[in-house]
């Protein structure tokens, strides 16, 4: 319920309204005047309500008139944007064609630089330093397996590997910030003061049979090699005179499966089942049979009695008896076969991954004796030669490879 | 008028029809005029008239703006309230010299060279001097209150509308409407007194 309202004011107002009431009089009537003036400001607004009405019913004719045409140019220009998308996308990217480049140049980069390669996740990078990991013990095992070459031989490789795959330059001898005489190339990877000796012989080598090479700068010593790398690169150096390359197929022998073989071991007995091997200067080249091309370095890990007479001291606190352990040890090594070890990587075309092959191409004394030289490819090592080795397919699976030769074919035919 | 009658013959003056607007001018015409009338003292029947052409204009040009939550007479006195306010405001700005035109007490008038006896503002004198500055303290007190205080009263006693008219054109409860006329009431009072003492006036009521 209302409050009730303040008599007197209510009162007051009361009389107030009624006496102005009474002083209003007669009801008051609109002038003529008034109601034209009001009449034509009604039909003034009624106009323009009927412009603004006709306008809008003429657009919505027009957007009623147009509604196809504006249907078939949405449409056209959905069309068009597409079709730019399209475009666009199907259009490689330059970082796309960036990474075919790299890819297609992978396999020389890392034959040459030593830069990472992608394989399977792996980089090569990577497998060296898994292989320097490897402890002595197991390296020598691997050893037995791969070569009769000692195992300290293919630790000794190692580095060689590094070298090689780090320096484009193999000629050019450098020094480190020591005045230590750094190997370069595959063959002088042994900084072995020692052996200095052989330097002469080794510069007398090259520049006979490497006209083309740039000579040494003789800024800083070279490597020095020990007698048995001296005539392993006066082999290599005559087989490198004509810079022709040649090639020997070579066809696996024994059992093709897998050693390791893993959840997607299927077909990896294809690998390297039948391969052409070419040789030019101390790079290898591999053509599987399916046409994937593998390329890497001859690592050459001779006996290198000296370096190991070297490490028995260190290791052995030179004791006489060591030594002429070792030394007995180097007797034996040079009645073994000339282990020529290698390294080649690349695609396989058929399973689309990156293989890994490490091998040792063994020749026999007898041949080796024949030839002087650790020609992988030359025609006359089809006897009583043959690899050895181990291809690591996508950078996890494992084959053990033996191959032997089984002809030679002309180069231009490889 | 019933409402639906009245929501008809609005929707026909949205439409423009000056027949509907005729009838809804002689509808409300002499509802506004002593409506507004009532809202001054000093209002004579010329102020009224041009008071209500004006509301009425206004009403026309904003018809599309009436939501129809209240009648139409009660819009159309609010409308009126606020030009009636406007309209004292200008005569009250004319009288402090706004806009009067200047005469000389000296000079003679030119037309016919006699002294110029311009008219007096003051009430006329025939009128009854106390009930006139009786209700022009009411009106004055209803000017000092202002804002929704002075809505009200006007609406409830000078549109002489009830609670209810006064809720749905105000948009308040009528409870509200009662509670804030009941205070309204009560500071006019105060005010009222106010205004008496500071003039020497005697009290109105």
């Amino acid at each position: 319920m209302p409050d009730e309202p303040n008599k007197r004011m209510d009162e007051l107002l009361k009389s107030y309204a009624k006496k102005r009431r009474e002083e209003a009089g007669a009801p008051l009537e609109m002038h003529p005047a008034t109601r034209k003036m009001l009449q034509a400001e009604v039909a003034k607004l009624a106009e323009q309500a009927e412009e603004t009405t006709a306008e809008s019913q003429l657009w919505t004719t027009l957007l009623r008139q147009a509604r196809p045409v504006l249907a078939v140019g949405a449409v056209v220009a959905v069309l068009v944007v597409i079709g730019i998308v399209w475009v666009q996308l199907r259009a490689p990217s330059p970082m796309e064609m960036a990474k075919n480049e790299e890819r297609a140049q992978t396999p020389a980069a890392a034959s040459v630089d030593g830069t990472g390669v992608e394989s399977g996740g792996t980089t090569l990078e990577l497998q060296m330093d898994q292989l320097e990991a490897v402890p002595e013990k197991k390296v020598a095992e691997l050893n037995d397996d791969l070569a009769p070459a000692p195992a300290s031989d293919v630790r000794g490789a190692l580095p060689t590997l590094r070298g090689s795959l780090q320096r484009p330059e193999p000629e050019v001898a450098k020094s480190d910030a020591n005045g230590n005489a750094l190997g370069n190339g595959s063959v002088f990877g042994m900084a072995d003061k020692d052996a200095a000796v052989a330097e002469g012989e080794k510069l007398a080598f090259k520049s006979a049979t490497r006209p083309a090479s740039p000579a040494p700068t003789a800024q800083a010593p070279l490597a020095a090699p020990s007698e048995e790398q001296g005539e392993l690169i006066a082999g290599f150096s005559r087989l490198d005179a004509p810079r022709q390359a040649t090639g020997q197929r070579f066809n696996r022998v024994g059992p093709r499966a897998a050693a390791a073989a893993g959840k997607e071991s299927a077909g990896f007995e294809n690998v390297l089942n039948s391969f052409t091997l070419a040789q030019e200067g101390d790079r290898v080249f591999i053509r599987d049979e399916d046409g994937s091309t593998y390329e890497g370095r001859i690592i050459a890990a001779p006996r290198d009695s000296a370096r190991m007479e070297e490490k028995a001291k260190r290791e052995l606190g030179a004791s006489e008896a060591k030594t002429a352990a070792a030394a007995r040890t180097r007797q034996a090594g040079e009645q073994a076969n000339i282990t020529n070890f290698f390294f080649v990587t690349g695609t396989n075309l058929n399973l689309n991954k990156v293989v890994v092959f490490e091998g040792n191409f063994l020749i026999a004394p007898q041949s080796a004796a024949t030839l002087g030289t650790a020609d992988l490819s030359g025609e006359k090592q089809g006897i009583d030669s043959r690899i050895q080795g181990r291809a690591r397919i996508g950078g996890g699976n494992e084959i053990q490879i033996e191959a032997v030769p089984v002809g030679q074919i002309p180069p231009q035919n490889r | 008028m019933g409402s639906a009658s009245e929501a008809e013959l609005l929707d026909r003056c949205r439409e423009g029809d000056a027949d509907a607007w005729d009838e809804m001018f002689d509808v409300h015409y002499a509802a506004a005029g002593r409506f507004i009338f009532q809202l001054a003292p000093n209002l004579t029947h010329e102020d009224v008239e041009e008071i209500c052409q004006e509301a009425f204009l206004s009403a026309i040009k904003n018809i599309d703006s009436f939501q129809g939550n209240s009648a139409f007479q009660t819009w159309l006195f609010r409308i009126a309230a606020n030009k009636a306010r406007d309209y004292r405001e200008k005569q009250q700005a004319a009288k402090r010299g706004g806009g009067q035109t200047i005469v000389s007490l000296q000079a003679n008038d030119p037309h016919t060279d006699l002294p110029i006896d311009p008219p007096s503002n003051a009430p006329a004198p025939d009128a009854n001097l106390l009930t006139v500055e009786k209700m022009a303290l009411v009106r004055k007190a209803i000017d000092e209150l202002g804002g929704p205080c002075r809505e009200v009263i006007e609406l409830r006693y000078f549109g002489d509308l009830s609670y209810e008219e006064i809720s749905r054109a105000l948009e308040l409860n009528v409870k509200t409407v009662g509670s804030r006329l009941s205070k309204c009431l009560d500071q006019l009072e105060v005010i009222l007194r106010d205004i008496s003492k500071r003039e020497n006036l005697p009290f109105p009521v």
